[in-house]
């Protein structure tokens, strides 16, 4: 099951390799069959956000009646807000605490702040040009 | 509810793959870009209310399915087309040659052995993929390339998790015969840094 | 009416400490909205596609997320800035693109510099021309990677 786990991964590494040197004539008529993609969404989207207006009416009823009865007792309010604060506080530092281990070990964020931009690390024409201008 | 952003989004992520999967499968870019545009239109009509999370299995249902009309249509006008039906894999080469001859025959003294072998390289693991039966191409791609686990995989396959396994290991096996017999052994292969 | 109210807010309370449990839980790959707020602030570039990133690649973002507070703001913002085209790349490619940073950080200062002014020369080249010296890597570079 790894063996071919591996194997798998061996492949689709070359394909994916050849994926980077796409042509332009394609990759632009991919861009455009998206953009029309995105433009034919926006038309079916307008039928519903209409239908959606409905349910939201009601959802802003429910909260009225809870706002309702703190209003009468509030108290009871202090007290869930209190708890809330607490609750809030632990579930932090329970989720800070988690991903301690984890500090030693470098993420990308700093090759995404480095000086050049993440698309310079892998274009293989910036190699050429830097063998081509004696770097 | 997916939003145009997030479609805008998954599309520029998944596209040039989809691309040259459905090239495969169907070996002609002209077709495979308008059976990808074809997709790309109906994921964003008939699944706008969808949540984006279900994009990467619904878009490979899609494209399967788009793939499935356009040969059922094409085998009505055209007889070669019996060369891709899903039982394909050995059957019928007469029109196909051996990729290494071809490549030879490119008048190959004026191309540095070098650049010969890196398109030899994606040539001949391109047509081992096209020689794959239909199922099990499918299930490498959509569990190897895109990335999608097993259920969602069954489920754009619309077939049982069993079954999705038993393709992929047949492909797996398949294309790794394939390779062997073109002469890439495991050191060819190389180890390859991934992210899995 | 006293244990009325106060079964309301034993209710009350369960339902919110259910919701801090499962925040407390070590969740490695959560949707948008089960992220911070400060997650969020980061990671904001990406709010249209996140639900769209398999496990892995969320994993990997809020990595970035962690370590973004220990930037300075020009780094922060070139982070913000690059986010998106990182999320778009192939695992294949960022794995190469590490690499390649790992190298290029053990440079000094003055090579370092000249490499992003190289770059800079390199993006105001035309398209054509970039896309010729693609091309010309990949027939130079016949493959390469499974030696290494």
């Amino acid at each position: 099951m790894n063996q071919e786990h591996d194997t798998a991964k061996q492949i689709i590494h070359l394909l994916n390799d050849n994926l980077a040197s796409m042509d332009a004539n394609t990759t632009h008529k991919l861009a455009q069959a998206r953009q029309r993609a995105v433009s034919a969404h926006a038309l079916s989207m307008q039928s519903l956000t209409s239908r959606q207006s409905l349910t939201g009416l009601q959802q802003g009823g429910v909260l009225r009646l809870l706002g309702g009865y703190f209003h009468h007792h509030p108290a009871f309010l202090a007290v869930l807000l209190s708890g809330l604060v607490l609750l809030t506080v632990l579930a932090v530092q329970q989720f800070s605490g988690a991903t301690n281990e984890q500090d030693i070990e470098q993420s990308d964020g700093f090759l995404l702040a480095s000086d050049l931009p993440p698309e310079a690390y892998v274009d293989q024409g910036f190699d050429q040009w830097l063998q081509k201008t004696s770097y | 509810m997916a939003t145009a952003e997030e479609l805008s989004a998954f599309l520029a992520q998944v596209e040039r793959r989809a691309f040259k999967q459905t090239a495969y499968a169907v070996r002609d870019d002209h077709v495979a870009m308008d059976i990808v545009q074809d997709a790309m239109l109906k994921l964003a009509e008939k699944y706008a209310k969808q949540p984006a999370s279900e994009y990467p299995m619904l878009f490979q249902r899609i494209l399967q399915n788009t793939m499935r009309d356009y040969w059922r249509r094409q085998k009505v006008r055209n007889l070669w087309t019996t060369l891709l039906s899903s039982f394909g894999g050995g059957e019928d080469e007469g029109d196909e040659r051996d990729p290494l001859e071809t490549l030879q025959s490119d008048d190959d003294q004026y191309q540095p052995q070098a650049q010969l072998e890196s398109r030899q390289t994606i040539a001949i693991i391109e047509q081992a993929i096209k020689t794959l039966p239909t199922r099990q191409r499918e299930a490498f791609m959509m569990r190897y390339w895109e990335e999608l686990d097993v259920a969602e995989t069954a489920k754009a396959m619309g077939c049982s998790q069993g079954s999705v396994k038993t393709h992929c290991s047949r492909a797996v096996h398949a294309l790794a015969k394939i390779m062997e017999s073109q002469g890439f052994n495991k050191q060819e292969l190389g180890k390859f840094g991934g992210e899995r | 009416m006293v244990t009325k109210n106060l079964l309301l807010i034993l209710v009350l309370c369960s339902l919110f400490s259910g919701f801090a449990n499962g925040a407390a839980i070590k969740d490695t790959h959560p949707s948008w909205s089960h992220l911070t707020e400060q997650q969020r602030k980061v990671l904001s570039p990406l709010a249209s596609e996140w639900d769209t990133l398999r496990p892995w690649q969320r994993e990997k973002m809020l990595d970035i997320a962690r370590d973004y507070p220990k930037m300075n703001a020009e780094q922060q913002q070139r982070v913000q800035r690059r986010l998106n085209k990182w999320s778009r790349m192939t695992p294949y490619e960022r794995e190469n693109a590490r690499k390649k940073y790992q190298e290029i950080k053990q440079l000094p200062p003055e090579k370092k510099a000249a490499l992003k002014q190289k770059w800079q020369e390199y993006e105001n080249l035309p398209e054509e021309q970039r896309d010729q010296l693609r091309q010309s890597h990949v027939d130079a570079h016949p493959a390469q990677k499974p030696a290494q």
